[in-house]
């Protein structure tokens, strides 16, 4: 018996490492990333930040790609609870759709923080932390409405019709053209926030109406595509475009003379206090604001050398 | 006919899972669909009425402001400005005294004293939108609205009665040399002051002389 007794120690020791690695404190937390599309460079830029923020922080983070699709969005949902994750930094697919999918995780007991697109309810996610969509199309609006001199024939090309900043950013921007009534809308159409539809939707307005002055897009995807199809109709130099985001092709084109202006949002310092209020969740804070609006600042020709793609300099 | 009957109820039954399944809206409709419960208008003439008048006696004055953030401008900043969210913009209420030197399509040119130096300052008539009426006020908690539709919906109404109701009798007598008394709101980019590029929404005027 006395033969055995080191075994024995041996393996009583060896239980006690194994109780202790598997011990609450020790265990790394996992926070997820769901993002709406990682097939924008903007969004990818969100995504990566947000993670690599909350490894920064000390958790293991994991990007789940929603593919503007609600239902891959809810599967995505449902594996993190299962894995369990504690913490969600999401970018919503759609702000009617998502917000089953944001009930389900607060069901669960996990935490949703929406970067820069809003859900349509004020009670499903801890805290939204937004861009400030409608005031951005607000000054890009009165600069709009200045280079035109108030006057002209103009395209607003949309975003993703299910997303509220689609609206906030049409709405905005109508907030000030619309008050100048030589300021007309010869077509609005949906590209879904998507370049090559951009590009496909602008050139099949510019053959239903050739003379137009400027074209105001929901971001700088769409602005892009719009300008693409403004060279190939030989038409680039009369029609002014203007985009939204700070995406870097756009900032380039800012300062070739190409677009007139965009709005720069700042998906860095969303990203960060989406990952930032994750930790205080899980370390205790619970009084968070339901929505946080992030500044969205005028990029234009004569600014551009303050900024650099999705941020300040 | 039985077969008759199943393939007509089947149809029924397939025609209406169809018309329940889809529903089309107007782009116009969606546009319409939020933001609407709010009563911004009377919101914002309240609170034009009854507490900004309080705020606008304690405006501080452009030179004082200028001289603060040369000084020590996160101090300046937090001392005298104010701003909903998070980000480099910040408001401020001001007063200015200064002289009309020119009027514009769209603003007047002011210039005003500034220390020892005369400071050239656009106010601006006609572009009058944003939200720095709202929160350089400062009396609008974010926290109170967790509909951002509303809180865009304030400073609309703001800037409305500004466009509406101060600016009309203003522009038809303000002449090239008269003397100011301005008090309204600035945006300031904290992280790139410029100051040559200030703009001034106004929200009490006074010629006086």
């Amino acid at each position: 018996m006395l033969k055995r007794l080191p075994y024995l120690l041996l393996l009583l020791s060896c239980f006690f490492i194994q109780c202790k690695s598997k011990s609450p404190a020790d265990k790394k937390h996992k926070i997820a990333v769901v993002v709406s599309t990682l097939n924008n460079p903007w969004f990818v830029f969100l995504a990566n930040t947000a993670a690599e923020k909350a490894k920064a922080l000390g958790y293991d983070a994991k990007i789940f790609d929603s593919q503007n699709n609600t239902a891959l969005e809810s599967d995505h949902f449902e594996n993190i609870i299962v894995a369990g994750f504690e913490a969600i930094l999401f970018n919503s697919t759609d702000a009617d759709g998502s917000v089953a999918n944001v009930l389900k995780a607060k069901a669960a007991g996990v935490p949703v923080f929406c970067m820069d697109r809003e859900i349509n309810s004020n009670t499903a996610a801890t805290s939204q932390i937004l861009s400030d969509s409608y005031s951005g199309s607000v000054a890009i609006a009165k600069y709009f409405t200045q280079q035109l001199n108030k006057k002209g024939n103009y395209v607003e090309i949309l975003g993703i019709v299910g997303d509220n900043n689609t609206w906030a950013r049409s709405k905005g921007f109508h907030s000030v053209v619309d008050n100048y009534p030589e300021l007309k809308m010869v077509a609005q159409q949906s590209a879904d926030f998507d370049r090559n539809k951009a590009m496909e939707v602008m050139e099949s307005i510019l053959q239903a109406n050739p003379d137009i002055d400027a074209v105001f897009c929901g971001n700088d995807g769409m602005a892009m595509g719009a300008y693409q199809a403004l060279v190939s109709s030989g038409k680039a130099d009369k029609v002014k475009v203007f985009g939204f985001d700070g995406a870097e092709d756009v900032i380039t084109a800012i300062n070739e003379n190409k677009v007139a202006a965009t709005g720069m949002q700042f998906p860095k310092v969303m990203a960060e206090t989406a990952a930032q209020f994750a930790d205080e969740y899980i370390k205790g804070r619970r009084d968070f604001p339901q929505k946080i609006p992030v500044a969205v600042e005028l990029v234009t020709f004569k600014n551009i050398r303050d900024y650099i793609a999705y941020g300040k300099k | 006919m039985n077969r008759y009957i199943k393939y007509l109820l089947l149809i029924v039954v397939m025609g209406l899972v169809a018309y329940k399944s889809v529903y089309i809206k107007k782009l116009s409709g969606m546009k319409a669909a939020t933001g609407e419960k709010f009563d911004a208008a009377s919101f914002s003439k309240k609170l034009w009425e009854e507490k900004l008048p309080a705020r606008l006696g304690s405006a501080v004055e452009l030179a004082t402001f200028i001289r603060s953030t040369q000084a020590n401008a996160a101090d300046a900043f937090s001392k005298y400005s104010n701003a909903l969210g998070i980000g480099n913009y910040r408001y401020a209420l001001i007063k200015v005294e200064a002289n009309v030197t020119a009027i514009n399509e769209d603003d007047i040119t002011l210039q005003a004293k500034i220390g020892d130096s005369l400071m050239t300052v656009k106010m601006a008539t006609e572009f009058i939108y944003g939200n720095a009426i709202r929160d350089a006020s400062a009396l609008i908690d974010v926290k109170d609205f967790p509909n951002t539709m509303d809180l865009n919906n304030i400073s609309e109404e703001l800037n409305k009665i500004v466009r509406k109701t101060i600016l009309p009798p203003f522009k038809t007598a303000v002449k090239k040399g008269d003397k100011l008394i301005v008090t309204g709101a600035i945006e300031i980019n904290k992280e790139h002051i410029k100051w040559s590029e200030l703009e001034i929404i106004p929200v009490q005027l006074q010629i006086v002389q």
